[in-house]
């Protein structure tokens, strides 16, 4: 088992957001977590990643079978756990490649590892960089700076195949992105799929779900999962809504709007 | 007093970045130094501004103006003057070596003359308190940069005055860090007197525990068609206390000219305090004014992209403080000179690797 959460209840600022949250997620799966606006899918990642601003008041956050609810977030992220941000931070100031070095031997001295040295760090970079189809130009610039909607997202999965986590979760991967762009980062998810590794999906629409093929399809409502399935559910819900599950009633039929 | 020429200096100060650097030691007794005379001449002060030549070069440029050691006489100090077309191709490093005394009281000069280019940068880490003077004077077509490294015991005051004067299509420029002293205050003033001038005013300003460090700048367009830049940054944390005061005098006919201003300040702490105020006297009336002032701390959101990568807090931090002064430090040309600014900042507020 990568990722087992078990009764998660989150707050930030006093207001409770996740409400009794169970997840288990084994190695080699694919899982998608669909969910209306405000119903905690963000929250979620950010507690997984060890965010300060959310207050984790019960449960437990098991990775590899250790307890990380008390890591700091860098220790998450050398133990493996990657987040995929929605919205990529710009850093004026601090160079993509020095920032990428930095964080990459980071990882590797906290795992006992060697620390790479320029020379063999931008021959690994630039070979991943090509990979993306993200210009080489881009690594010289600022992190995020001036970055279209399409490079921010590449640049997010160029550090999960640098990083090569054990859990990645991919935060609103398509959020911003037009369809091009969205079938080169899905495609650069899809190569890093592996045996070894699980992910978190973390979407609004299904349209990501078509070129990402989950394993499992969960439902978050109002800091719950609320409904389980195949991919067959995500399906559903784009006929569907998510009026029936989250209310029970029976929604409209509501195609996404872009 | 001795004026000498020397190559073997020891260049184990300021962990080794005077090596292979131009270099001025002004002593109680004696100046020495590595220039060659087509490069630059190096004069005592004293000596200086008795000789008719010097005292010319002076009034050409010098436009009357009171600074806060108006009324003081200083007694140490040195003289260096660019000869024509005099191109440095590395900063000339002005150093005065700590004497027994508890105050200590220097003066740097540097001319440039017509189409000369230098660097000079003054090191301050000094056990006293120190008043420093300097004056660059630029004739027409030259280039003078002088960068300042404050970073004195903290038990200690300093007080600086720059006085910078460009002339006919001349650069000043001034760049300020100051980490050191208990209380340390500047006052840097540059006369664009010449058409097609321009002057540079940029500066970092670091405070800790309960340090005061205060910038008091003025850049007077005294004739049209003059550009002036500046900007300023501070850090502050613990109970520290900065300012930043930023005046720019355009006057009557000074028409056409640019001026812009900047001043960024980031607060590490609850506690500590920042007051900045521009203050533009415009008299002229086609001008392009523009000054901008802000205060912040350290964004969470960038601080948890960081370490979300896995980079360790502290070291995060760093990078963050890096991209903040990287603006002002990366100008000095000379990269083993920023790479030590750089870490200088960092030590200072704790945050180096």
């Amino acid at each position: 088992m990568i990722l087992e959460i078990k009764d998660l209840h989150a707050s930030v600022e006093g207001q409770k957001i996740l409400k009794g949250i169970n997840l288990n997620v084994k190695k080699g799966e694919v899982h998608a977590i669909m969910g209306p606006n405000g119903s905690g899918k963000s929250t979620l990642s950010n507690v997984i990643a060890g965010r300060d601003v959310f207050e984790i008041d019960q449960g437990q956050i098991l990775f590899q079978g250790k307890d990380v609810s008390d890591y700091s977030v860098e220790e998450r992220a050398c133990e493996g756990i990657f987040l995929s941000f929605q919205y990529p931070v710009e850093i004026p100031g601090v160079k993509n490649t020095v920032f990428l070095r930095a964080a990459l031997n980071a990882q590797r001295k906290y795992r006992g590892e060697s620390e790479l040295d320029t020379a063999e760090f931008l021959r690994l970079i630039k070979e991943k960089a090509s990979e993306l189809q993200l210009k080489p130009e881009l690594l010289q610039r600022s992190i995020n700076d001036g970055f279209s909607g399409g490079e921010k997202k590449r640049n997010e999965i160029l550090q999960m195949s640098l990083f090569n986590p054990t859990l990645a979760i991919l935060d609103e991967t398509d959020s911003g992105l037009d369809i091009d762009a969205l079938k080169t980062v899905a495609e650069g998810v899809n190569r890093l799929r592996s045996s070894e590794r699980a992910m978190i999906v973390i979407t609004h629409y299904q349209r990501l779900l078509d070129y990402i093929k989950p394993d499992v399809v969960h439902v978050l409502s109002d800091g719950k999962i609320v409904k389980t399935g195949d991919r067959s559910l995500a399906l559903e819900l784009e006929k569907r809504g998510y009026g029936w599950i989250t209310d029970g009633t029976e929604g409209k039929i509501q195609l996404p709007s872009m | 007093m001795k004026i000498l020429h020397k190559t073997d200096f020891p260049y184990t100060a300021f962990g080794g970045l005077l090596k292979d650097q131009h270099s001025v030691w002004i002593y109680q007794d004696r100046i020495e130094h590595n220039l060659s005379d087509k490069d630059a001449y190096v004069w005592n002060l004293e000596d200086a501004i008795q000789d008719p030549t010097i005292q010319k070069l002076i009034e050409r440029t010098q436009v009357s103006s009171t600074h806060p050691f108006s009324t003081e006489t200083f007694t140490v100090g040195v003289c260096i003057v660019l000869p024509e077309k005099s191109v440095l191709s590395k900063p000339v490093y002005v150093v005065y070596p700590d004497s027994d005394s508890t105050e200590k009281k220097v003066q740097t000069l540097i001319l440039g003359s017509q189409f000369s280019k230098g660097t000079f940068v003054e090191i301050f880490e000094s056990s006293s308190n120190t008043k420093a003077l300097v004056q660059v004077e630029a004739h027409e077509s030259s280039k003078i940069t002088h960068v300042k490294m404050q970073m004195q015991n903290e038990t200690t005051t300093h007080e600086g005055v720059t006085m910078l004067c460009a002339q006919r299509k001349a650069v000043v420029e001034s760049i300020s860090i100051s980490l050191g002293g208990e209380k340390s205050q500047n006052f840097i003033q540059a006369n664009l007197a010449g058409e097609y001038s321009s002057s540079i005013m940029d500066g970092i300003f670091v405070g800790r525990e309960k340090q005061k460090t205060s910038h008091d700048t003025k850049i007077c367009h005294l004739v049209g068609h003059t550009e002036s830049f500046e900007n300023y940054k501070g850090i502050l944390t613990d109970q520290s206390h900065g300012v930043f005061r930023g005046r720019i005098f355009v006057g009557k006919n000074a028409q056409k000219i640019q001026a812009k201003q900047m001043n960024r300040n980031l607060l590490l702490s609850e506690e500590a305090q920042i007051d900045t105020s521009p203050e533009l006297e415009i008299l002229a009336d086609d001008v392009k004014c523009a000054h901008g002032a802000t205060i912040g701390k350290l964004d969470p959101q960038q601080l948890f992209y960081l370490q979300s990568r896995g980079i360790p807090q502290k070291q995060a931090y760093s990078m963050m403080i890096h991209a903040f002064v990287s603006e002002v430090v990366d100008k000095v040309a000379d990269e083993n000179f920023a790479n030590w600014c750089f870490l200088k900042i960092e030590e200072h507020l704790h945050v180096s690797r």
